[in-house]
């Protein structure tokens, strides 16, 4: 049975000791490690055990003593070296991991223009470090935790003490405690035990992959889960509009990042609404329409052979099959798909009358839409396709009894105590300041009310 | 949370101020009793204002209880009891009629080959959905649709003022009172939607600040006169062209639909809707609460259930949609009136008889107190 | 044991999804026709010829415009007739104006546009004019003259109520005024003359017209729609009405803005003709009984702007050249305002076109039902006052 290869050396002796040190092959520092045994070689105490090894001897490393069998088992996955004296009880260990991660580099999920350009990465420690560069206060509070029987990824739940309501870090604690799995890869396996809802096509947690935005979501009394293996930090609670907002929009002029939100909020009603809106009008309610845009129309659609619902739902497929291929196809045959898409897809299929062009026009817009507020396309392309079902098959008053069912669900929706569309409905005034119009930062005085906190002051006296 | 803020109160009451009475009633009222119909409606809604009165004390004195918890300390629990059930079947009746108004309209308008009552199928289950999730859903919903309602109230009034004369409303009166009286006593099943306020008894915050949902009514009552005397005005002389389910409609339709636009009058009702689903969902939520009370918690969900397949095999077997109307307003008029204005009535009393009891009850401590003493 | 609930409850509500949306999907809830086999009708007209409905349709298709036909006892059957004969569903919703044939009465029109409104086939918005002669010929030539697809007639008509002094009725209007009271309803009269470019001379469609002029053999024909200046009264009967009528009914018209006017000026013993545009005016209409006798109070107070400047200036420009200028134009501009309100009230004794029993009846229905008013023998009490600008 094949088990993991340890790297072993027994060739030290020290103040009449025989000793060894255990590491392993992959994730250990050699050199590190040949460091070590030439400290203990030349090691000049009266006794040499543990007390000693650690105050005298290997003052160059960060060591622990051990005494846990199980402990020492896990430093030593996790790539810690571990020395053993002989005749002496315990083990101390000595921190020698050595990993190959990525470096820092800009997230490609989170461009901006303006703003710090710093992305997580899959290192837990790395992470933490540029978290901790951004807040330098003693009251950043991290926990860490080991979740996955066979894994043992490293997670780390951070908050700001004084600031983030201890019950929701509590009640995060408990339930990656409770979590009983045998691995967890990335920080999307987390989410689906803290989110209240797994089934739900709606974000219930917020994800990010830059230190500003994590370090602004803590000031806010958020609660933070690193996650050791991936770059995605979870945080909670979540409200809907935290996917709107954009971390450029505190990087910019309020005015500008005001009118940047609202259009963001209006590409995404469009993108949500507009092929069902356009299948609804096309068949049940084309007397809404005005003739010359009614007549186009018909001339663009005159040949098709599908009917507008099965015209639309083919179209939309066509679409998610094309960014699907975008995103998994090799680099080197990205040019040769991309054109192959646009042509073959797009305008022959439309010149053979296949389907029209306002079908094409629509469904296209919708989906550029959809992804002015990329964290919630998942959610907008399911949403998409169950309000164009319910145009097609029951026109407007389908689209409103689609959008009423939606309300009614996402309204009913509290992530950790704050409720989902805050601060729209519950409608609070003081969140407007950071709502759909955003106030410059010297006036934004209060910490968002939807979120639990114990300080809601940011700002000025207490 | 099972709460609702005092805004979210103020703007429950808003669009319940409107939401069914702009659908078929104008409709119905002018063909009923032609241009005096809107002395009707002005005498319909200064009662519901003062139903309305009686149910913001309710709300405002109960002391943090609810309904039906008030009616059991002041009565007993058999009142209770029994009021939540007629209540309840008050609710079945009201939401079945008012799913006949929807199933009218749709099918005059929208899906005149639509085979039985099937487009209902996702608004029922849609309302059976509400009528189980906590009141701050129906608080945080008012606050989103009523953004909806007040741009198409905003559109409506831009769109058909202007074009409108006024004249046509009159002469009111011209027989003499009896159409007026006739049209109060068959028209009350569309009136005293505010009655459904009464399951937010000791659930809204706010105290007393919830008098100024009177102001949200009074401006909601405004809207709706304006509006049907657009209707009154404009139709007044040819109410045989109004198909039963063309209010708004008809009223968008004639001011907004010239040969420059298309029927931009189905957007505006759109608008509207959400106040009409809102409305029915109360109306649910109502049934689902007062089962709650009267069975228990989880036969109060089984009966929401079962209310929804009920409301749907009703409509599908209704037959003759327009005789459903006829017979609501001859036989469902005046019990209506007795639930919907009678329960805050009761409220009052079991306010008024909890109070006496009470300081009966401390007097008669007292004196226990002093001859001890 | 709470997980298991959970699943159960997910895939109960996954499979009452699913079978919903079956439901919904299989049964025919999609509507009669898809929009691609409609015909759109842009206008319409309604001619009526020994009891038969004549229905003669502008229709678009997107790429040319061309007139349908059908026939029937009523409205609903020659639709009927319209569908089968063209195999598709006709589609009235963008239907901009109706033309209602010159030979068409109170009752004709009534009842067609009760047909076609209380279906909500057409919107209560749909203007509704009347031609001088068969409303049928009138769209076929009005067809030939649209030379993109999209509606010709309906697009001129529209033209004519933003830009001139025309009133054009929505069929609501129309209805309501021929059940009112007052039972009378006029439709301006649109027609359509062929020119000779060359010559200038007119041979109308009107048949009752006087057909003169000189064929040209180089010269090209044209047609083109005349706006309208006359209109025609429908009632118990039915009549044109003179330019100075029409323009009189057109000045207590609520929906008719301005209008040019001409009147005869006399200034320093010279006579001209001046025109002037009406750019604001304010007309009241009272009515009463006196004496058992329906009295009318037409009160008209307009402001004129004059058209034709230069012959006003080139009289002078001194103060008080000015102030003897604009009295005298005002004289002539109220004299012949008056003249029109005048004419007008005379046409009222016949059909009730400025809506007096309709009034009556709104202020005193009471009285309204103890005397049935006469106009035949009402008083009319004129007051008219122009401000030249």
């Amino acid at each position: 049975m094949a088990t993991r290869s340890l790297y072993v050396r027994t060739d030290f002796y020290s103040c009449g000791k025989h000793g060894c040190i255990l590491g392993t092959t992959d994730l250990s520092d050699h050199i590190a490690i040949t460091e070590c045994i030439k400290s203990l070689r030349e090691a000049d105490v009266p006794v040499l055990d543990y007390d000693s090894l650690q105050t005298c001897v290997l003052t160059n490393f960060e060591r622990t003593f051990v005494d846990d069998d199980n402990e020492a088992e896990q430093y030593l996955l996790s790539g810690d070296a571990l020395i053993y004296l002989d005749g002496e009880s315990g083990c101390v260990r000595i921190a020698v991991r050595k990993y190959e991660t990525r470096s820092v580099t800009e997230p490609p999920t989170e461009g901006i223009v303006k703003g710090p350009r710093e992305g997580f990465v899959e290192s837990i420690k790395t992470n933490l470090s540029l978290l901790e560069r951004k807040l330098r206060t003693p009251d950043l509070c991290i926990e860490r935790l080991k979740v996955g029987r066979r894994t043992m990824t490293d997670v780390a739940v951070v908050s700001l003490r004084g600031i983030a309501d201890p019950a929701v870090a509590e009640e995060i604690k408990r339930k990656l405690s409770g979590i009983d799995i045998d691995g967890v890869i990335d920080s999307q396996y987390l989410q689906t035990y803290l989110e209240p809802r797994p089934y739900s096509v709606f974000n219930q947690s917020g994800s990010c992959e830059k230190p500003d935005i994590v370090a602004a979501k803590l000031l806010e009394g958020r609660v933070a889960i690193f996650c050791d293996g991936t770059p995605i930090v979870i945080t909670l609670p979540f409200v809907f509009f935290e996917d709107v907002q954009s971390s450029e929009d505190y990087y910019e002029r309020s005015t500008y990042a005001s009118l940047i939100r609202i259009t963001r909020i209006i590409s995404l009603v469009i993108g949500l609404l507009l092929p069902g809106i356009f299948v609804a009008l096309e068949i049940f309610h084309f007397s809404v329409l005005p003739l010359q845009l009614l007549l186009t129309v018909i001339n663009a659609t005159k040949g098709v052979p599908f009917p507008p619902l099965a015209e639309i739902l083919f179209v939309m497929f066509l679409f998610e099959i094309i960014r699907e291929a975008g995103v998994r196809m090799p680099q080197a045959m990205g040019l040769a798909m991309s054109i192959v898409g646009a042509l073959v897809l797009g305008e022959t299929a439309v010149k053979a009358g296949m389907i029209g062009s306002p079908a094409v026009m629509i469904v296209a817009l919708s989906s550029i839409c959809t992804y002015t507020v990329p964290n919630a396309a998942g959610s907008s392309t399911v949403l998409r396709l169950i309000f164009t079902v319910a145009g097609g098959l029951l026109g407007l008053y389908g689209i409103l009894v689609g959008v009423m069912g939606a309300l009614i669900y996402v309204l009913s929706l509290d992530s950790y105590g704050s409720p989902y569309l805050s601060p729209f409905a519950p409608h609070i005034t003081s969140d407007g300041q950071d709502g759909l119009l955003k106030s410059p930062v010297c006036n934004t005085f209060r910490r968002p009310q939807s979120i639990p906190n114990v300080n809601g002051t940011r700002q000025g006296r207490q | 949370m099972d709460r609702v803020s005092l805004r979210q109160f103020i703007l429950l009451t808003f669009l319940l101020g409107l939401a069914m009475k702009m659908f078929n009633l104008p409709v119905l009222m002018l063909r009923l009793c032609g241009r005096d119909a809107f002395i009707v409606l002005i005498a319909e809604l200064i009662i519901d204002l003062i139903l309305l009165v009686l149910v913001v004390l309710v709300v405002v004195l109960s002391g943090g209880k609810g309904f039906y918890e008030l009616i059991e300390n002041a009565l007993g629990k058999v009142t209770a009891k029994v009021t939540a059930v007629v209540a309840g079947a008050y609710c079945m009746v009201k939401l079945y009629m008012m799913l006949v108004d929807v199933r009218l309209f749709f099918s005059n308008t929208v899906f005149p080959s639509t085979i039985g009552a099937l487009h209902l199928i996702p608004l029922i289950v849609v309302l059976v959905c509400f009528a189980l999730k906590p009141l701050s859903s129906a608080g945080r919903l008012s606050e989103i649709f009523s953004l909806f309602v007040i741009v198409g109230m905003v559109l409506l009034g831009v769109l058909t003022f202007p074009h409108v004369g006024f004249d046509g409303l009159r002469p009111l009166l011209a027989d003499g009172p009896d159409k007026v009286f006739e049209g109060m006593s068959a028209l009350f099943m569309w009136f005293g939607d505010f009655s459904l306020l009464l399951i937010l008894t000791g659930k809204t915050d706010g105290g007393k600040k919830a008098l100024f949902s009177l102001i949200a009514a009074v401006v909601s009552f405004i809207c709706l006169t304006l509006f049907s005397a657009v209707l009154f005005a404009s139709y007044g002389d040819v109410p045989e062209l109004l198909t039963y389910g063309h209010s708004i409609s008809s009223i968008s339709q004639y001011a907004v639909g010239s040969f420059r636009f298309g029927r931009f009058d189905l957007v505006i009702f759109s608008l509207w809707l959400f106040a009409v689903f809102l409305s029915a969902g109360m109306m649910t939520l109502f049934f689902s609460r007062s089962m709650s009370y009267a069975f228990g918690a989880k036969a109060g969900r089984i009966l929401t259930y079962a209310l929804g397949i009920a409301m749907f095999a009703a409509i599908a077997l209704t037959i003759n949609l327009n005789l459903a109307v006829e017979w609501g307003m001859v036989y469902f008029a005046i019990p209506s009136a007795v639930v919907q204005y009678g329960l805050p009535v009761m409220g009052i009393v079991a306010l008024i008889a909890g109070r006496v009891r009470g300081s009966i009850r401390r007097k008669s401590e007292n004196s226990e107190q002093k001859k001890q003493e | 044991m709470k997980i298991a609930n959970r699943k159960n409850r997910n895939r109960l509500i996954s499979a009452a999804i699913v079978v919903i949306f079956i439901v919904l999907a299989m049964t025919p809830l999609v509507p009669e026709a898809e929009v691609s086999s409609c015909l759109m009708v842009t206008a319409l007209g309604i001619d009526s010829e020994d009891g038969v409905i004549k229905l003669t349709a502008e229709t678009s298709d997107g790429t040319a415009t061309e007139s349908v036909h059908g026939e029937g006892i009523r409205v609903t059957d020659a639709m009927q007739d319209l569908n089968e004969r063209y195999g598709r569903k006709i589609e009235l919703k963008h239907c901009g104006v109706i033309v209602m044939g010159g030979e068409m009465s109170a009752d004709d029109i009534s009842f067609a546009l009760m047909s076609l409104l209380s279906e909500a086939a057409i919107n209560a918005g749909c203007a509704v004019v009347s031609s001088s002669a068969q409303a049928g010929e009138f769209i076929q030539k009005a067809v030939k003259l649209t030379k993109a697809s999209g509606s010709g007639v309906t697009s001129y008509i529209g033209f004519a109520d933003t830009s001139s002094s025309v009133f054009i009725p929505t069929a609501l209007n129309v209805m309501s005024e021929l059940r009112s009271k007052s039972a009378a309803t006029a439709l301006p009269v649109f027609e359509i003359v062929e020119s000779d470019a060359a010559t200038g001379s007119q041979n109308a469609q009107n048949s009752g017209s006087d057909g003169g002029g000189t064929s040209s053999g180089s010269s090209e024909e044209m047609t083109e729609l005349k706006s309208p200046y006359r209109a025609r009264v429908v009632g118990s009967t039915a009549f044109e009405l003179s330019e100075s009528e029409t323009l009189g009914l057109m000045l207590f018209s609520k929906r008719a803005n301005g209008g040019l006017i001409n009147t005869e000026w006399e200034y320093n013993g010279e006579s001209r003709i001046i025109q002037g545009e009406i750019s604001s005016k304010s007309t009241d209409i009272k009515v009463r009984y006196e004496g058992g006798r329906v009295i009318a109070e037409l009160k008209a107070e307009a402001v004129i702007r004059f058209v034709d400047r230069f012959i006003v200036i080139e009289q002078g420009n001194g103060e008080n050249v000015i102030n003897k200028l604009a009295a005298t134009l005002e004289e002539a501009f109220t004299r012949t305002l008056s003249g029109y309100v005048r004419d007008i009230a005379e046409v009222t004794r016949r059909e009730d076109v400025l809506g007096l029993r309709t009034k009556l009846y709104q202020s005193s229905p009471q009285d309204y039902k103890a005397i049935p008013p006469d106009l035949a023998s009402a008083g009319f009490d004129i007051s008219v006052s122009v401000k030249v600008s």
